[in-house]
Formats: C-alpha cells, structure tokens, sequence
C-alpha cells in the first residue's frame, strides 16, 4: 500500500494540460442546446460501445472493452452507452419523418456547437464515467463538407489535445468527399451512413433531395474501400427506418443481404416508425415495436446462426411480412422432419433447435466429446432451454411426432 | 479480463462460497467451467457469473465527481468483494488520475501510471477520506457535471417506446443503490410511484 498523501501529490503532479476553466465552460453552456441536440439522435439505436481495438500505450485517457458497457438506460429500457448528439439541428434535406426537415411545420431554434465546446462537453461526460463515448451525427447544414470538417476538427481535438482513447462512432452524412471519410476512418471506431429505406424508389418516396445511390450506396462503397486497406475497430453499420413507405419485411431482408454481403457490414439496425408531431408524416401511424424485434431476429438468424437465405424465406408470409411469432421456432416446425440427438448432431444442426443458442450448442459439442446425454437436467446445465428444445430432441430414446410437436409449440 | 484471473480468483470475490466449491475451482480452467454440465461446476458457474455481472455494473454505473480534474471519486457499496478490483480498473481507464470509491465503511484508492498501481485501502468513510484530501490539495474546486447528463439523458427519452419492464430489468435499484445512482434512481422511484395508487 502507498500513502494517501504520496498518491495525491503523484496525481496533483501529472501533467494535465486541461485544468482549471471546466467549470466556466459549464457556466455558458446552453442547456437547451444538449437537449435539442441530444433529442436529434433519440432515434439514431446504434449505442453498441463494443470494438476491437486494443488500447494498450500509455498516456491516454480512457479505453474501450470487447463486449461494450452499457452506461445507462432510458426509460424506454435502452442502452445508453455514448454521449449521442448532433453537431447542428440545421438541415436542408427534407426527409418527410425528420424533425429537423425543411418541411416542418413546427417552430425550432436551431443550434450548433463548436468542436472546442463538443470535446470538453465529451471528456467530462466521459471522465463522469456517464458514457463509452461520442457518438457524432449533425444536420448537414448548409453544406455537407463544412459540416463534416467541424465534425472531424471535433475528433482532432479530443485526440490531440486530451489524447482521447475512447470509444468513437462517426456517422458519415450523405453525400461526403471520400477525403473526409477517410480522415474519420482514421479515428473512429465505426463510421456509419444511414440507408433508411430498402430501395431507391422508397428513399424517393421520403426525400426530393437525397438520392439513394449516390448519396448512400456510394458513401457506404468508400467505406467498404477504407475498410479493405484497413480495418475499421468496430467496422461500418447503417440503420432503416421501419414502415414509412410502405415495405415490406422481405424488401428489408433483401437490402439486409446486400449490406452484408456486398458491403461488407457489421450490423444493420432496425428503428420502426414513429410519427413526429408537425412532420409531414404525422398523420401516418406509428409501427409497432414487434416488427423491429422480428426483423432483429430474423437478421440474427443469418448473420450469428448463419441459417440459409432459403430458410430464412420460409419464415415470412405471402405479402413479405413477418408475423408476430418467433421465425425460428416458426422455420424449425415447417423444416425439422425427425427429431434430432444430441449426441450425434452436428453443431449446425444443434444449432437449428429452438431453445438451443451458438452458446449451449458449443457446450453440447464439448460435453458429449467424454459423457452421453440421457436426460434432461444435463440439457439444462449446459444452459438449453429445455422447455422449447424438448419436442425437437431424442433424448434417451423418447421423442415427439411432429403433431405433437405442433400442439406443445402452441402456447409458446 | 477473464484470461488473467483465474476461475478460483473470481469465486473467492463471491460473498458467500462454500470451501468444496473453492476447491473444485482451483483444478479446472475456464474451458471446463463452459462447458460442464456436472452440478457442482454448475454451482461454480453461477457464483463466478454473479461476481462477473457485478463488475460490469459497477464499471458502467459508478458516477465520478472531480476535484481539480484529477482525483475522482465516487460512492460505490458493492455486494461482493470486489472493490480493489473495480477500483483498479478505472484507475487504469482514466490512468494518472486519482481514483478514488468508497461508502461509508470502506474506501478504495488507486492510481496507474507507467504501468504500475499506487493503491491505498482504508476503513473510514469516503466523506472523511475526501475531507483529508481536499485539505492535502488545499481545494475543494468540484466540477460537477450532473446537470449535463440529466438534460442528455432526458433528451433519449422517446414516449412511444416506454418499456418499464426492460428499464426495471435492466437497472435493478439493487445496484443504481450500490453505485450511488441519483439520477436513474430517482427516475426508478418516480416511475414505480406511478404505478402505485396515491389514495
């Protein structure tokens, strides 16, 4: 143990070069603009903090994890891990559901902050232990590169002047120079542009004045060619709107394919639609939240159970939508003829099991290499939700037809 | 993190452990843990899993106030023993700053710079600890950003998604409690009251 004196004279000590005018910084600073600003990025839901970049040198301030840290919760039960603002509320787009559109109605003042004002405001979040982060989106403004440059000028100083080591997720707006991407792809973790909708004839639908494959598709390819010369820590995602025009769940599935495939993505997010007052959608209802959960399992599905394009299909309706039930348990009871062993199923297979995760499928793989599986209570140590698995499983020789595999999956 | 502390380093933090289990921990590696499905590893699994899921929500819940921008403190009351632990990582995020966590019978200190820890530990309380340090430094110039985050974190709210029931789960008072959380514990308490009839 050292002395409580030595270790406050160590720390008084260190060289810090950001002491002494917090507090009048503070003083200034509009509240109303935190909040304005902060109410721009409400629906923005990627808050994953989670990335692969190893801090390790020292003389920094801060770190990031592998699996991310939730900070907070809303009431609304979601993740607050970063500080998630705009630069500005002022935009000249006219996005029908947006309320920082140049259709809306309503009356707003417009704010914008300084990068010197968004890095302290950041670094003392930060050093609160209130966030992860900075998440940075804006209204592009006037212009889409002026805008971005004060963005980047934002990152600049919280990497030189704090030396700044935390989590950073840059949303790159339509229609930026690739000169600019690659600066942010120099010092963020994640760069994101948001796609909105599954197609271009939907985009139209929504906005006179973004278009769908120059503005986005083309953005989203730079990335993808920073991305190839090197890696992006937490990599490149995008985010839909649910249900303002009219798609279909399988127009989404579809686009969902493209991002990952042909974009290399990460993550797509899904947000549904919620009418905002004195937009030119207000009167549109709003999406219920299932379809978002739906839409997340289903993407689930492909990405981390790695099912087939084809199975996946089976799941959605003759319109493309998916209903409110669990699309794996739904594709296991249309697919799964006979019942599966756990002692000699592959791990895909096992995988295929509702009830049976990548988690408890592994353990089973390990499990089986020394014991045999003979009755339920293993399945349960190995953390198998036995009550959903159990009429898909030959366990010691008992098993389900399929009938009565489809009467016990009613209640669920 | 789980690479450098072993299975029987994080079971001995747990509050309540019975020695059979202590010495099962030391033989087996974390692979085993995993994967076993022999009941008594089982019992580890869990014990070791309520260790690991306090000290994720000490890290993302704890609150720090700053005096001079350098020595931050906090209150936090863990329910297992891992105040040592949770206070050097931080120390380590926020490296050449004082950190400084503790309620009102026990305060952790510790400090990381070029690789190394400066720790101190006392039974006292943290109003008393942060009363002799203020006094060392000869200030008391606390920087308080509360308000901030209570203006951002209102403004994330979004009324058509309430979801009490994922808020609840999410942020159990048991640990907004043990990290001192005002201000979602006050929302906590302000929502639960909704529910319960005034008259």
């Amino acid at each position: 143990m050292t002395s409580l004196e030595k270790i406050v004279h160590l720390a008084n000590q260190s060289e810090y070069d950001c002491i002494g005018d917090e507090g009048k910084i503070f003083q200034n600073i509009d509240l109303s603009k935190i909040d304005a600003l902060g109410q721009g990025t409400k629906h923005d839901i990627c808050t994953s903090s989670s990335t692969r970049r190893v801090v390790d040198q020292n003389e920094v301030l801060g770190d990031v994890t592998k699996s991310g840290i939730c900070h907070s919760f809303t009431a609304n039960g979601r993740c607050v891990s970063m500080f998630k603002t705009l630069f500005t509320n002022y935009c000249t787009h006219d996005c029908k559901y947006c309320q920082n559109s140049t259709d809306y109605k309503g009356s707003k003042s417009i704010y914008s902050y300084t990068p010197e004002e968004l890095a302290r405001i950041t670094i003392s979040l930060y050093k609160g232990n209130y966030i992860e982060g900075l998440f940075l989106s804006s209204g592009v403004s006037s212009d889409e590169d002026l805008i971005t440059e004060k963005m980047i000028e934002t990152l600049k100083i919280l990497n030189d002047k704090y030396n700044f080591a935390g989590y950073i997720h840059f949303k790159v707006l339509p229609g930026v120079s690739y000169e600019y991407i690659k600066q942010a792809s120099e010092m963020a973790d994640r760069l994101s542009v948001n796609i909105e909708t599954p197609s271009k004839n939907y985009l139209s639908e929504l906005s006179s004045t973004k278009n769908y494959v120059s503005d986005i598709l083309k953005r989203q390819h730079y990335i993808k060619k920073l991305e190839l010369q090197k890696e992006l820590p937490a990599g490149q995602t995008t985010q839909l709107v649910v249900g303002a025009c009219g798609e279909s769940d399988f127009d989404i599935f579809k686009r969902t394919l493209k991002e990952y495939k042909e974009m290399m993505l990460k993550r797509v997010y899904y947000s549904v639609f919620n009418p905002i007052t004195a937009t030119s959608l207000e009167g549109l209802s709003a999406q219920p939240t299932w379809r978002e959960h739906r839409l997340y399992q289903m993407d689930w599905l492909y990405r981390v159970y790695k099912f087939s394009e084809n199975e996946i299909k089976i799941a959605f309706d003759e319109e493309g939508f998916l209903n409110n039930k669990d699309p794996k348990l739904f594709i296991a009871l249309n697919t799964l003829d006979s019942s599966i062993d756990p002692n000699d199923a592959s791990y895909d297979e096992l995988l295929r099991v509702p009830g049976i995760g990548p988690k408890s499928a592994y353990r089973i793989v390990n499990y089986r290499k020394k014991n045999k599986i003979y009755k339920r209570e293993q399945l349960l140590n190995l953390g198998v939700r036995v009550k959903n698995a159990t009429p898909f499983l030959k366990i010691n020789g008992g098993e389900y037809s399929r009938l009565d595999r489809w009467v016990g999956c009613q209640t669920q | 993190m789980s690479d450098s502390i072993s299975v029987s380093e994080y079971l001995l933090m747990n509050k309540n452990v019975p020695t059979i289990l202590l010495e099962i921990s030391t033989k087996i590696s974390w692979h085993e843990l995993n994967t076993s499905a022999d009941s008594e590893i089982v019992k580890i699994r869990r014990k070791v899993g309520e260790v690991r899921s306090e000290i994720h929500r000490m890290r993302g819940f704890v609150r720090f106030n700053s005096i001079n921008d350098k020595i931050l403190f906090g209150y936090m009351k863990p329910e297992h023993k891992i105040g040592r632990l949770v206070t050097d990582i931080f120390a380590r995020r926020f490296q050449k700053n004082m950190i400084i966590l503790g309620n009102d019978h026990m305060v952790w200190a510790s400090y990381y710079s070029d690789n190394s820890y400066r720790r101190y530990e006392d039974s006292k309380s943290l109003d008393e600890i942060i009363e002799k340090v203020k006094l060392l430094i000869g200030s008391d110039n606390e920087v308080d950003i509360e308000k901030i985050w209570q203006v951002y974190y209102d403004s994330q709210y979004i009324k058509e998604r309430e979801n009490h029931r994922l808020f609840y789960k999410n942020m159990p008072k048991k640990h907004l409690k043990s990290t001192g959380n005002n201000i979602e514990l006050k929302l906590n308490t302000r929502t639960l009251d909704e529910y319960i009839p005034t008259d």
